[in-house]
């Protein structure tokens, strides 16, 4: 009888529930919540469909620290990965739980990758810029025509895996280009401009400055994550629009919150610059710092030219004039200073050699600790030294072949090499072991998971070297073949 | 009609021939008579036959007063030959009118007549290039492709002779009448049945210049004459050829020839390279109807025609002027295109002659483009509140707006022939102007120019002189001089988008649309080319060629939106600075025959001396140098040719030529601007080897089929490009580097296999790779493709006609054309595919008619282009217009 009731009661029991879920198969059936779950994956987005009984709350554990109470829930993944998802059934007083394996993945088309190398080299012509990944530094001889041929690249900035270039159909304006999972490099963005572009640079996800030589008074900010223009940079109270009403940007750096923009007179005459400050936050022009005549920059410096503290260094290029040189150099505008600071002119080619009569300096970057690194010209071709001495070094006295001659040779006569800059002792050394290369030659520095590297391209060289500054060795990681060795940029590395 | 009658009627006297047709009036002097004369003078005869028949005879009594004596009687003769008899001599005329009798003595040297007829072969065929000589004298011509001959003798009896290979040779006597024309029909009888079966085809001019030992191609124009074509469609439907334009009619072309363009293939009119006729004469609006033909050197240029081309030339072809004529022709069609043209000549006596040439194009050029980057300016609120502008850019179709082209041009030519001290000697004076608007540069970009235009105008002389010294030297001059006046203006603040507006959200701040600075250069040159060749006959078998090729050109000008470049105070724009380049080619050419005829040779030497001059300063140096200088230079090339003919339908060529082509103004002293002088450039050089084989095949009723094979091989070193430094701050100049290896085979298959219907396939391979190799170490391209260049394309052409529609003698032709070209990338393929780069697959049919009223000279026409409306592209992947018509009428008297 005891039995009966009992029999009896769980049977209303039922018979009530049922009644509530309007599940007919539970009649006869276990109360307790059994607990089950399907689902469909797109990509990192998965779609849940609960197919727990006996159940009324939920809770979804979706193995990446974070919960859901929903009952079909939809949930994305931030990455791709196997994920162990359990679903947690109640009816109030008793509960069951399930476990399924989900295993999540991008299209590898729409994976970005922020680690790796993207390695260019131009051919002979110049028409076509060839871009390789690689996902590890290659070795040996290298072939660097396999990858994607573009008809322009002018390489700008990295940030977040992301290159920043010149447009690469030859366009005016900007792209972003990025790593798909299949290491392809594929187009995500272009800013467009009227005039040529010269340079971009990125200082985080949300904020980057670009130029438009066609709008030089006007710097455009931009978020480099959707590749939209945000705002602007207005510097046309610049005393130096009121000098040169076409006076363009040829290079910035940005330092915190404010913008560097080394402005040049238009038409190019190569012996005037001004530095302009801005503020990325108001976006209104913020002081013209005081110019220092007779020095000439060049667009050939990296984005990384400011050190841990603060200090920015700026490299010039010297001026390549028989009559009246300038030799290249760097000044420094201190961390908490909005000026140059007035003891600091530091010449590098000339701390090595005094005499040098072609006294460039480019392709400057700041590595760490103190030091950089750029290329200097640091000896005077012999043939042209010859020349000069057949007059007694009285230019006056040569024929314009011969001075054409002159030039020709020092532009082109390997007597450049890449050297190391204490940049607080001012003291200068040549990298070691490094191929010499023309002053003008398409060589680099540039830093690669974490040491100073050197792209060196002369008459019979188009290679790869790395210096390790800690035991002044440098040693050589692949030579190119096929096209002239670029720009190797390891794209892990922000604002290289 | 009635005159002509009446000169058949004296040629049937003359001649002694019976005449079956003569339905010419009866006049006093068919009266027959009888009389008798007895050592009678001319005058006492034409008295005394005055006399007895009563008729006034008029005569010039200085004439008559010879010490002719008659004694002869007629019986029954007419008084016409009765006269001619007393006369004694074949130089008068006679005319009767009523009852008197003029005796017209008229001037046999300088009163030719004209002897024109038909050669056929007894199945009605006509035979062409067969010669027809009158026997004993040096008076004859060949028949042309109709087997049609024409040409001239003094008046007299003669045997006209008619003989070619495999046929009986004809002979009949005929009378040659001054000012008249003597028809006869030939036919030839074949000498045996065996032969009969054979048609002796002769040879067009064009075929007979195909088959030289250069390897040439001609194209006769005037099949093209009667269509609303092009000179580039007609190129392109060519093998090796490309003519690239940036746009519609009248835009700029650069040829391609065998993969090679640029400096490297001349383009050449009637032999004088274009560049030196600047501003007047250019391929892309030279109209058909003024053209004979277009010769296509590839690699080997004959002595006579080549400068320094390194990679052959393309030489446009004038119509020669031999008898009066008037052709007219309108065009009209999409984009309001307008193009008319006038030529012509008038024969003012046997040798005195006027031509007239004349044309005039217009087009709006505002052809749809599809896909095409637009960009334009959006307004926002900035990060800081305020309104700002910001540029996007989407892809669009637009229609070009600032594309306008206008030229026309008039060349007038006064000629004489058969004088004493010269064959042929012409002076031509002409005048020639044209307008340009330009909407982009080589590229589409996402700006368009809305404001940059160009015009020039040019004023030409030409003296042409061709004389034959004994029998066998030849002498022919050409000079030309002409005065250019250019004017490029691309100045302006207005930034235009692709819809024809101008924004007001910005400006232009270069002040530039296409250059990179604002030009406002107004430029003047002149030049001058003079260009002497003899050619001596030494034997049967061989001839020697002396060619003397002189050109100079001075540059200079004025903008005054130029940089001023700081030499003096005040500073000097430096297109004022004048610049001179001169060049004179020498060379020799020695043709020879050898093995019975079946083998041609030619070889061939030129030097090569140059001279430029310019005034320099150094922008590089800062360092400035006002100095006139002068840069000097001498080379030598060489080559030859070989032609082999098994017979008239198959032949074996090879040819052969180390080419030089000297280094332009531009290149050694750069642009006053951007570029540096580079005095250390060298020639280029280039090998060209070529090898062909020809056969014809001829099937009965004037079916046939034709094949052409050519293989060629080019290595050209020290190919000079301008090289642009990373560097900003180093300019660019032009430099000697690059080296290519080019070959190639190219099919050219024609035939009718119907009467009617002509069938033509041109298709070219080509694999044009850069053989440069820096050094060991550095192998950048070597290997690759050059690009830019299709390395497969063809073109089909169909024609069929109906020569003879209702009986009307009206003639219908139907036309039609496919090009195909492959796809090709605009720079060198890397591993990954970026269809950015790619220039599709185009396929582009053509089809027209044509309806020619012979009887009225009119000849009415219709083209349609890009049937399909497909997406076609040029030079860099700019869009070419989609569907568009021509509609032609031309008038010919």
């Amino acid at each position: 009888m005891k039995t009966i009731n009992r029999f009896f009661a769980l049977s209303l029991l039922i018979l009530l529930c049922s009644c509530g879920s309007d599940d007919d198969d539970a009649l006869g059936t276990d109360r307790d919540p059994v607990a089950g779950f399907t689902f469909e994956t797109d990509e990192l987005r998965v779609t849940f469909e609960n197919t727990s009984s006996n159940a009324n709350s939920y809770v979804w554990d979706f193995g990446d620290d974070t919960t859901s109470e929903e009952v079909d829930p939809v949930h994305t993944y931030q990455q791709g990965g196997t994920y162990t998802v359990i679903l947690t059934g109640t009816n109030g007083t008793e509960s069951n739980a399930t476990t399924q394996s989900i295993t999540v993945s991008l299209d590898p088309e729409n994976v970005r990758l922020t680690s790796g190398f993207v390695i260019t080299a131009s051919s002979e012509d110049g028409s076509t810029t060839f871009l390789n990944y690689f996902a590890e530094l290659p070795t040996g001889t290298v072939d660097l025509t396999q990858g994607l041929a573009v008809q322009n690249f002018g390489y700008l900035d990295t940030f977040d895996g992301a290159i920043f270039s010149t447009r690469t159909d030859g366009s005016n304006g900007y792209v972003k280009l990025g790593i798909n999972g299949n290491g392809d490099i594929v187009e995500d963005g272009i800013l467009p401009t009227t005039g040529s572009g010269r340079w971009i640079r990125v200082r985080d996800a949300e904020t980057g400055v670009f130029s438009d030589s066609n709008n030089p008074k006007n710097l455009p900010v931009f978020n480099p994550t959707t590749m939209e223009v945000t705002g602007n940079i207005d510097l046309s109270a610049a005393p130096v629009f009121t000098e040169f009403p076409m006076a363009f940007v040829q290079t910035a750096v940005i330092r915190g919150d404010y913008v560097y923009a080394v402005m040049e007179e238009f038409p190019q005459f190569l012996d005037n610059f001004t530095v302009v400050r801005g503020s990325l936050t108001s976006g209104t022009f913020q002081n013209q710092l005081d110019s220092n005549s007779g020095v000439t920059f060049t667009g050939n410096f990296l984005p990384n030219v400011v050190d841990e503290e603060g200090n920015i260094f700026m490299p010039h290029g010297g001026v390549i004039n028989l009559l009246a040189p300038i030799p290249g150099g760097i000044l420094k505008i201190p961390a908490n200073s909005t000026e140059f600071d007035p003891n600091f002119d530091l010449r590098p080619n000339n701390v090595l050699n005094p005499d040098q009569l072609v006294s460039t300096f480019s392709r400057f970057g700041y590595y760490q600790d103190g030091l950089g690194y750029g290329l200097a010209a640091l000896e005077n071709d012999p043939q042209a030294l010859a020349l000069l001495e057949s007059v007694d070094g009285d230019i006056s006295q040569l024929t314009e072949e011969q001075i054409n001659l002159l030039l020709f040779l020092a532009n082109t006569s390997e007597v450049a090499n890449f050297v190391e800059i204490d940049l607080n002792t001012g003291s200068v050394a040549e990298v070691p072991n490094l191929p010499r290369s023309g002053p003008f030659a398409s060589s680099n520095f540039t830093i690669v998971a974490g040491l100073p590297h050197f792209v060196v391209n002369n008459l019979s060289t188009s290679a790869l070297y790395r210096y390790d500054p800690t035991v002044n060795e440098t040693v050589e990681v692949f030579s190119a073949t096929g096209a002239t060795l670029g720009r190797v940029l390891d794209i892990g590395n922000d604002n290289l | 009609m009635p005159l002509k009658c009446t000169w058949l009627v004296f040629i049937l006297f003359w001649g002694g021939f019976g005449c079956p047709y003569s339905y010419g009036q009866e006049t006093i002097l068919d009266q027959e008579i009888t009389i008798a004369f007895s050592k009678a003078t001319v005058r006492e005869a034409l008295t005394q036959l005055s006399r007895q028949t009563g008729y006034v005879i008029n005569f010039s009594s200085s004439k008559a007063d010879r010490n002719r004596r008659i004694s002869s009687s007629f019986r029954n003769s007419s008084i016409a030959k009765i006269i001619k008899d007393v006369w004694g001599r074949n130089n008068i005329l006679l005319e009767a009118d009523g009852t008197a009798i003029d005796i017209l003595v008229i001037k046999t040297e300088n009163r030719k007549g004209t002897i024109t007829g038909t050669i056929t072969n007894n199945l009605n065929q006509p035979l062409p290039f067969v010669s027809v000589i009158l026997k004993n004298t040096t008076y004859g011509a060949p028949s042309n492709e109709n087997g049609n001959f024409s040409f001239q003798a003094p008046p007299e009896n003669y045997v006209i002779m008619v003989s070619s290979i495999g046929y009986e040779t004809f002979q009949k006597a005929i009378t040659v009448i001054p000012e008249s024309e003597t028809e006869i029909n030939i036919v030839l009888k074949a000498k045996d049945e065996k032969l009969q079966e054979v048609v002796v085809k002769g040879k067009s001019k064009e075929q007979i210049k195909r088959e030289e030992p250069i390897k040439v191609d001609v194209v006769n124009l005037a099949k093209f004459q009667t269509q609303p074509v092009s000179v580039p469609q007609i190129l392109n439907r060519t093998t090796g050829v490309r003519i690239r334009q940036f746009g519609g009619l009248g835009s700029p072309t650069q040829v391609q020839l065998n993969g090679l363009s640029g400096a490297a293939v001349r383009q050449y009119y009637n032999g004088i390279p274009m560049e030196f006729l600047n501003g007047g004469i250019n391929l892309d609006n030279l109209p058909t109807n003024a053209i004979d033909n277009i010769e296509i050197y590839k690699g080997v240029v004959p002595i006579e025609i080549g400068t320094d081309a390194l990679a052959g030339g393309i030489n446009i072809v004038p119509k020669e002027i031999d008898r009066s004529y008037t052709d007219i022709s309108y065009e009209f069609g999409s984009f309001n295109t307008h193009i008319a043209t006038v030529n012509g000549a008038q024969m003012l006596n046997d040798n005195w002659y006027v031509g007239f040439n004349g044309f005039f194009n217009y087009s709006d050029n505002d052809y749809r483009m599809r896909n095409i980057p637009v960009a334009t300016f959006e307004t926002f609120i900035n990060a800081q509140g305020n309104e700002q502008s910001r540029i996007v850019e989407t892809v669009e179709t637009v229609d070009r707006f600032h594309d306008v082209h206008q030229s026309s041009f008039l060349d007038m030519q006064l000629g004489v022939k058969n004088l004493k001290w010269a064959d042929k000697i012409s002076i031509s004076m002409g005048f020639s102007q044209r307008f340009d608007e330009l909407q982009t540069g080589q590229r589409i970009r996402a700006r368009p120019a809305g404001e940059t235009e160009q015009r020039a105008s040019a004023f030409f002389q030409t003296l042409k002189y061709e004389k034959k010294l004994k029998k066998n030297i030849q002498l022919k001059y050409n000079g030309n001089y002409t005065l250019i006046n250019e004017k490029f203006r691309d100045s302006t603040l207005n930034l235009y988008n692709w819809f024809g507006e101008i924004e007001t959200e910005n400006i232009l701040l270069s002040g530039a649309e296409i250059l990179n600075e604002p030009t406002l250069r107004d430029g003047e040159n002149f030049s001058t080319t003079h260009r002497l060749t003899g050619k001596f006959k030494l034997s049967d078998r061989f001839e020697f060629v002396l060619n003397n090729f002189f050109a100079y050109q001075r540059i200079v000008g004025e903008d005054p939106a130029a940089q001023r470049v700081p030499l003096d105070n005040p500073t000097v724009d430096p297109n004022t600075i004048p610049s001179s380049l001169g060049r004179n080619i020498l060379a020799a050419q020695l043709n020879s025959k050898w093995l019975d005829n079946t083998m041609e040779t030619s070889l061939f030497g030129k030097f090569y001396s140059f001279s430029n001059k310019t005034s320099d300063f150094n922008q590089t140096s800062n360092s400035i140098v006002f100095d006139a200088i002068r840069e000097t230079g001498e080379d030598f090339g060489f080559g030859g040719a070989l032609k082999l003919a098994w017979d008239a339908q198959r032949y074996l060529r090879i040819g052969y030529e180390n080419a030089i082509r000297v280094p332009s103004a531009r290149e050694v002293f750069g642009d006053f601007i951007q570029i540096v002088p580079n005095f250390l450039l060298r020639p280029e050089q280039s090998e060209n080897l070529n090898i062909g084989l020809f056969y014809r095949h001829d099937f009965s009723d004037r079916t046939f089929a034709s094949l052409q094979v050519d293989w060629f091989l080019r290595d050209l070193k020290d190919l000079i490009r301008l090289d642009v430094p990373q560097s900003p701050n180093l300019p660019a100049r032009f430099i000697n580097q690059a080296e290519v290896e080019s070959q190639g085979v190219e099919i050219a298959l024609k035939m009718a296999p119907l009467k009617r219907l002509d069938l033509d396939f041109a298709f070219t391979f080509q694999d044009i790779i850069n053989s440069e190799v820096p050094n060991e170490n550095n192998t950048n391209d070597s290997g690759k493709p050059i690009p830019n260049i299709p390395q497969l394309f063809y073109n089909v052409g169909l024609g069929y006609r109906l020569d003879n529609l209702f009986n009307s003698g009206n003639a219908l032709a139907f036309f039609g054309n496919y090009t195909h070209i492959d796809e090709f990338s605009l720079i060198f393929e890397g591993e990954v595919r970026n269809d950015a780069n790619f220039i599709p697959v185009q396929d582009q049919i053509d089809a027209g008619l044509s309806y020619r009223l012979p009887k009225l000279g009119l000849t009415f026409s219709l083209q349609l282009n890009n049937l399909t409306d497909a997406e076609l592209f040029d030079n860099f992947r700019l869009p070419k217009p989609g569907r568009n018509y021509r509609f032609k009428i031309r008038y010919e008297l």
